[in-house]
């Protein structure tokens, strides 16, 4: 195999791969970066064995051929390089060259059919949609995705797709964020999955403003097509709970919030929110949210936001780090914040299809 | 009622085709019997691979968490990866199979770890534990599996270091009773057996080593051979126990053989050497051939502890050989 290629595209293909390889690895050759290299292109496989991302970068190949490299090192030397042109030559026993203007690399890899190969997908379910549309969901609910391991189902992202819809969920049991995207897919693709942590921030990272992404659905596992990038991941296994029991379905007081506005007095106020009860309140008075926070012995902090509301008075507390996610998550300038009371939860919501419910706090009066 | 491993596979795979298996078996018996044979063939009728890919952890979907800490245990962490695993999907339409060898020496916290998702495996999973021990669990942990015993084979073939340590209590029989000389003379024979066995274990390890060394340490990043150099000095310590129980268990079946002469019953476990157990149970009243069963059992206990290896056998020897 032997190539040539800039500096910045084989960094860019790397840096596309290399999250997924793990430092905690049960096979050797998992720390290692499949190089495949034909036509034009170099392709670069990496995979934990439950997730397998595929990039690639243009270059100039001289000899078709496929090797496997330590990702980190290979990474950390093509970084270094001094010039931008960058030729890679690999002999029939996997030892690599690097060669940069006045600079030389030797390094050894394994031979490629030792590589796991990535899933093949038969009979799969493929929609396609804008990568835009899908990063946009993911970012509005992957930050509600719980992190208790004894609840598994709950490590992920909900992927369901019913009635031409398909409907984005995350939640670890005190608040849930939930998108509704539009989407055209016959009546037998319908399906409820789990994506699972990893995958899902891979994909964020991967995903871009352009282009479509064609999504396979196979018999356990998901993958996302990018074009020019593919992700490949297990599903978890299992049902999502019943998340829908959980969406009010009144609200008795409705308030319109600029975003912006209200995530700086709650960053604010939050600094004095007590480590033990870590709680912030909201008491509605006629036009007016007065945000509160005290911690005993320290001290405490108050801020006012002048609101259209006409409701009752009343005070109700959130965790103060759940109640900006979401507003640190979103673009719109407004938001709309629906109560029931002091013991209901509140939903956050805004001009499209998003909700965010969440458990309010007890408090003392 | 206890299965041969033949009948227990046949049993097993009865209930697969039915599409009756249990989610949970705790497949029990002695050392020999077939549990790993068992567990390996019905995996690997279940994934269609072979049962030596399952052994060697290459089949796909096959999980095998054996104890390898230092101390001969499963850790907490080891039933975390196990259970993480279990909670994907499996690419293929394969079943999960978790095989759990020597279930008995699971932590406590790990056997704690493990009960929820023993008694409600993710979709799609079967669990195997395997134990020679299994009054050794926790009642938790059996009450949630369907127990599976294993029948003992009809002739336990002796490892070579069994033959030689039963070769020096035939010797060490012949010589003057309730002398210290006789009890030193077994101590050190064991020691010296010990000994050998840790050396061969630590030389076939470390070749192993050297060999995945050579192979891997400039093909791929550092990470995993790191890891593998505490595994392996984890693993040896762990092999070396197993060995080292077995030589233990031999010392039982010998003094079960002097009580059984004492008391006039037919029948030895240990055929050879039944003149020598006869000689030493001529030598001996019943209370003392009990209170040395006894001092062997604690001997057996304090060799699991922390205490120092040589100083608790030279002290259990003194009791139980002279």
């Amino acid at each position: 195999m032997k190539f040539s290629a800039t500096k910045e595209k084989i960094l860019e293909g790397l840096q596309q791969v290399q999250n997924v390889v793990s430092t905690r690895t049960t096979l050797p050759i998992l720390s290692n970066v499949l190089l495949q290299a034909k036509e034009g292109t170099v392709n670069l496989t990496t995979t934990d064995l439950d997730v397998g991302v595929r990039g690639g970068f243009e270059a100039n190949v001289d000899k078709a051929g496929a090797t496997t490299l330590p990702a980190r090192r290979l990474f950390t030397i093509i970084r270094e390089l001094p010039s931008s042109e960058i030729s890679v030559e690999v002999d029939g026993k996997n030892a690599a060259s690097i060669r940069s203007g006045q600079s030389f690399f030797k390094i050894l890899g394994l031979p490629e059919e030792e590589f796991p190969p990535l899933p093949k997908f038969e009979n799969a379910k493929v929609v396609t949609m804008r990568q835009k549309d899908l990063r946009d969901g993911l970012r509005k609910t992957a930050y509600a995705i719980s992190t208790d391991e004894t609840r598994y189902v709950l490590n992920g992202v909900l992927f369901s797709y019913k009635e031409n819809k398909l409907t984005l969920v995350a939640t670890d049991g005190r608040r849930l964020a939930m998108v509704d995207l539009e989407l055209e897919f016959p009546r037998s693709h319908e399906a409820d999955i789990i994506v699972p942590t990893k995958a899902v921030t891979e994909l964020a990272r991967l995903l871009t403003d352009d282009g479509d992404v064609k999504i396979s659905v196979g018999t356990g596992q998901i993958a996302f097509d990018l074009n020019s990038t593919l992700l490949v991941s297990k599903l978890i296994e299992g049902n999502y709970p019943n998340y829908k029991q959980v969406i009010p379905s009144e609200a008795k007081e409705r308030i319109t919030l600029e975003r912006e506005t209200f995530l700086n007095s709650l960053r604010r106020v939050s600094l004095l929110a007590s480590d033990k009860s870590n709680s912030i309140k909201l008491s509605f008075s006629k036009n007016n949210i007065e945000i509160t926070a005290n911690t005993p012995e320290v001290g405490e902090a108050r801020e006012s936001l002048p609101v259209v509301y006409k409701g009752r008075d009343f005070s109700i507390a959130f965790n103060p780090e759940f109640l900006m996610a979401p507003l640190r998550n979103l673009a719109d300038d407004e938001i709309f914040f629906d109560l029931i009371d002091e013991m209901s939860p509140g939903v956050l919501k805004i001009q499209t299809p998003f909700l965010y419910v969440l458990m309010p706090m007890r408090v003392s009066a | 009622m206890s299965f041969s491993a033949d009948s227990a596979l046949e049993y097993l795979e009865r209930a697969h085709k039915k599409n009756r298996l249990a989610h949970a078996y705790l497949i029990s018996g002695p050392a020999g019997s077939g549990k790993s044979v068992v567990a390996a063939r019905l995996a690997a009728l279940l994934n269609k691979t072979t049962p030596e890919r399952v052994l060697q952890g290459q089949a796909p979907d096959v999980l095998v968490t054996e104890p390898a800490s230092r101390s001969r245990k499963i850790v907490v962490d080891q039933i975390r990866g196990l259970e993480r695993a279990l909670q994907l999907r499996s690419a293929g339409n394969h079943k999960k199979i978790g095989i759990i060898r020597d279930a008995d020496r699971m932590q406590t916290q790990a056997a704690n770890a493990f009960l929820k998702t023993l008694e409600e495996p993710p979709q799609n999973s079967l669990l195997l534990l395997l134990s020679a021990l299994p009054e050794a669990l926790p009642e938790t942990i059996v009450s949630r599996c369907l127990s599976l015993p294993l029948r003992s084979p009809s002739e336990a073939p002796f490892s070579p270091e069994e033959e030689q340590l039963l070769r020096l209590l035939c010797a060490t029989a012949q010589e003057k009773p309730h002398v210290i000389e006789r009890a030193y003379r077994v101590s050190q024979g064991m020691q010296g057996l010990l000994n050998a066995i840790r050396d061969q274990i630590r030389d076939e390890h470390a070749e192993a080593l050297k060999r995945e060394e050579t192979r891997y340490r400039q093909t791929t990043d550092g990470g995993w051979l790191r890891e593998r150099e505490d595994y392996y000095k984890a693993l040896t310590e762990s092999v070396y126990r197993e060995r080292r129980s077995r030589l233990i268990e031999t010392l039982f079946l010998w003094w079960a053989d002097v009580l059984r002469a004492k008391i006039g019953e037919a029948g030895r476990l240990l055929e050879s050497c039944a003149k020598a157990t006869a000689k030493i149970a001529a030598q001996l009243n019943i209370a003392q051939v009990l209170k040395r069963i006894r001092r062997l059992e604690e001997m057996r206990d304090h060799l699991n502890t922390t205490a120092q290896e040589a100083l608790v056998l030279e002290v259990g020897c003194l009791h139980i050989f002279r």
